[in-house]
């Protein structure tokens, strides 16, 4: 598939959206999550350890469109990770020293999605479709004196599905699956930094450099790539207009080339619904 | 009822099952002294480019330092085997840091300071340079007192720091020439010095070409690749006189290699560092840090220079005596060729 088919499949899925609007009675809400996000990330570009831990600071925005036939969604995800190997010393450099640092991980995702009821019934409700959703993850190794950017960039087209069940009349439990069909992948080089990464942050603008690095990518379907989304919450309805509810996400990767990286993502989230 | 929640339920499974899946990793190197030993040697062996450039026999330096790590082995005394065996690289993108122990630069001269105090900064600020000067983080431009040459200092190759050659050039452009000074430099990227030597040249110039290592045999390299020195904005085609000492590395080095393709330019002092490939930093499992170097350049002329260094065309070096007097004899023979 070439970057021509992919394009016009995202149209096709927004034309779709526009056409569904039309025809159905919609309820929509916007969920604020927030709370901890374990991280596991093993990037042989620049490590062959695996890097992580618990972090504080794990943010989620989703807003769900519903009506009888027709789900769509947007959602944003952040999270920001620390860790090292061994604890931070100070460096020697003779007439001056600072003390090392952790490297920081940084996971930035957004998508849109739309799909349709598959079965509904008086307490349950599943849904398919299509979505796409980029995955943005900026590393900052720090090595002592020394420092290397790595970057992970992968824009793509998932297949999803949805089951809610409602467990009481104001409590219901929904789980989310997302896996990849075809995206698009851009990551650091072999060894780090190449001449075509030279050359690529040369301009000193950052969205520049993003679309440089995104340009040295490729196409990448489930052999080269395996992805995996999931999702668990719960949600416990205060008032016509407000919920309260906690979340569960779980997010796999697995690329090989270059070279290999494996990595998850546990979140747990705290979270408010505001029905509009 | 029952089936839909069987359904979430086996999700719901299925994730926390995945959750704590360690075995997915990839094995990790152990922290014990004969493991790090490997490790480092290893990553060298798979990584390091320019070791047939520096005629090193990476197995021989293995035979001879293994057998000095056991299990026994304390910190301190691995820390002197490691550093024993990266030395015979001389290499200033080699370095090895550890707690409790001074950072170690694989290049002799940078390790031991050799030279460090034949240029000052202040020495040329007080001493040469007119009160109308501009200075900021790592550079320094001004005009040499009563000639009409403009004088620049870069201690890093920077976007920030190169943005000021074209500054410079505006601010005395009926200059009779330029002393750029690239002595104590930090390297950084060169790719911002040739956008700012874009109006040094009046057409494209090749300039070098490098390749780096893309897998772990010793001939595993990307495929070359040209870089020229292409011209932008207003061309000057003044005199130029390039100043470069043994602390000239990387991607100043790469700077005087453009300075060699233009006729007008002069390269006075003494022998870069000979330090061309990019570098990357990596850890060990205890903690420790180092670095190497994974890229082979060569010059227009078709020959490598990494552990030699680029030669000056007039070689002189400072005294430190004179230094201490406010004399800087480098800057001076600069001077002395606009004359």
């Amino acid at each position: 598939m070439n970057r021509t088919s992919f394009t016009i499949i995202v149209l096709a899925l927004m034309c779709t959206w526009e056409a569904a609007e039309a025809q159905d009675h919609r309820h929509h809400s916007i969920t604020l999550a927030g709370g901890m996000s374990y991280l596991a990330h093993q990037d042989i570009i620049h490590t062959p350890f695996v890097h992580g831990g618990m972090s504080p600071i794990s943010f989620e925005i989703t807003y769900r469109r519903e009506g009888a036939r027709w789900v769509h969604f947007a959602t944003g995800r952040y999270s920001a990770h620390a860790s090292q190997v061994g604890d931070s010393f100070e460096i020697d450099h003779g007439d001056h020293g600072h003390n090392s640092l952790p490297h920081g991980f940084l996971f930035l995702d957004a998508g849109y999605g739309i799909g349709r009821t598959v079965t509904q019934g008086r307490l349950h409700r599943a849904s398919a479709g299509l979505s796409v959703r980029a995955d943005i993850q900026a590393a900052f190794y720090r090595f002592g004196a020394e420092e290397n950017f790595g970057y992970f960039i992968n824009p793509g087209l998932n297949l999803w599905y949805s089951r809610s069940n409602r467990l009481s009349p104001r409590s219901a439990l929904r789980a989310h699956v997302e896996i990849p069909v075809v995206s698009w992948l851009a990551r650091s080089p072999y060894l780090v930094n190449d001449d075509d990464f030279i050359e690529n942050i040369s301009s000193n603008d950052r969205l520049k450099t993003v679309f440089a690095f995104l340009a040295d990518g490729s196409l990448v379907t489930w052999d080269r790539l395996q992805r995996f989304d999931a999702g668990v919450d719960y949600t416990l309805s205060l008032a016509r207009q407000v919920s309260v509810g906690a979340s569960y996400r779980f997010a796999f990767t697995r690329s090989t080339e270059p070279r290999a990286l494996i990595a998850y993502r546990s979140s747990l989230h705290l979270s408010t619904t505001f029905n509009l | 009822m029952k089936r839909s929640s069987h359904s979430i339920f086996a999700i719901v499974i299925a994730t926390f099952l995945l959750a704590g899946c360690e075995g997915l990793f990839l094995p990790q190197p152990a922290s014990d002294p004969e493991a790090i030993f490997e490790d480092l040697w290893k990553s060298f062996d798979e990584a390091a480019a320019n070791l047939e450039e520096r005629q090193i026999d990476w197995n021989a330096l293995y035979a001879h330092y293994r057998p000095m790590v056991t299990p026994a082995t304390t910190d301190d005394q691995l820390f002197t085997v490691l550093t024993g065996m990266l030395a015979h690289l001389d290499d200033s993108h080699v370095s090895l840091t550890a707690p409790h122990q001074p950072y170690f630069n694989a290049n002799r001269v940078y390790r031991e300071q050799i030279d460090k105090d034949l240029f000052d900064l202040e020495v040329i600020r007080e001493n040469y340079l007119g009160a109308g000067f501009t200075r900021g983080h790592r550079y320094l431009y001004g005009e040499i007192i009563g000639r009409n040459i403009g004088y620049i200092y870069f201690g890093t190759i920077s976007a920030e720091t190169m943005a000021r050659l074209p500054e410079m050039l505006n601010k005395y452009p009926h200059a009779s020439g330029y002393i750029i000074d690239l002595r104590q430099n930090n390297g950084g990227n060169h790719t911002f010095a040739f956008d700012a030597m874009g109006r040094l040249t009046d057409r494209s110039r090749y300039v070098f070409k490098s390749n780096t290592k893309n897998g772990p045999g010793r001939d595993d390299y990307s495929p070359w690749r040209e870089w020229h020195l292409k011209p932008s904005g207003r061309y000057t085609d003044r005199p130029i006189a390039v100043l470069t000492d043994r602390y000239t590395p990387s991607a100043a080095e790469r700077m005087v290699m453009a300075f060699k393709t233009l006729p007008n330019a002069t390269i006075i002092g003494d022998t870069t560092s000979g330090t061309h490939g990019t570098k990357i930093p990596q850890e060990l499992a205890n903690g420790w840090f180092y670095a190497l170097s994974v890229q082979k350049v060569e010059m227009f002329d078709g020959r490598s220079y990494e552990g030699i260094g680029l030669a000056p065309d007039v070689l002189i070096r400072n005294q430190k005596a004179e230094v201490r007097a406010g004399k800087d004899r480098t800057l001076e023979a600069a001077i002395d060729l606009f004359e």
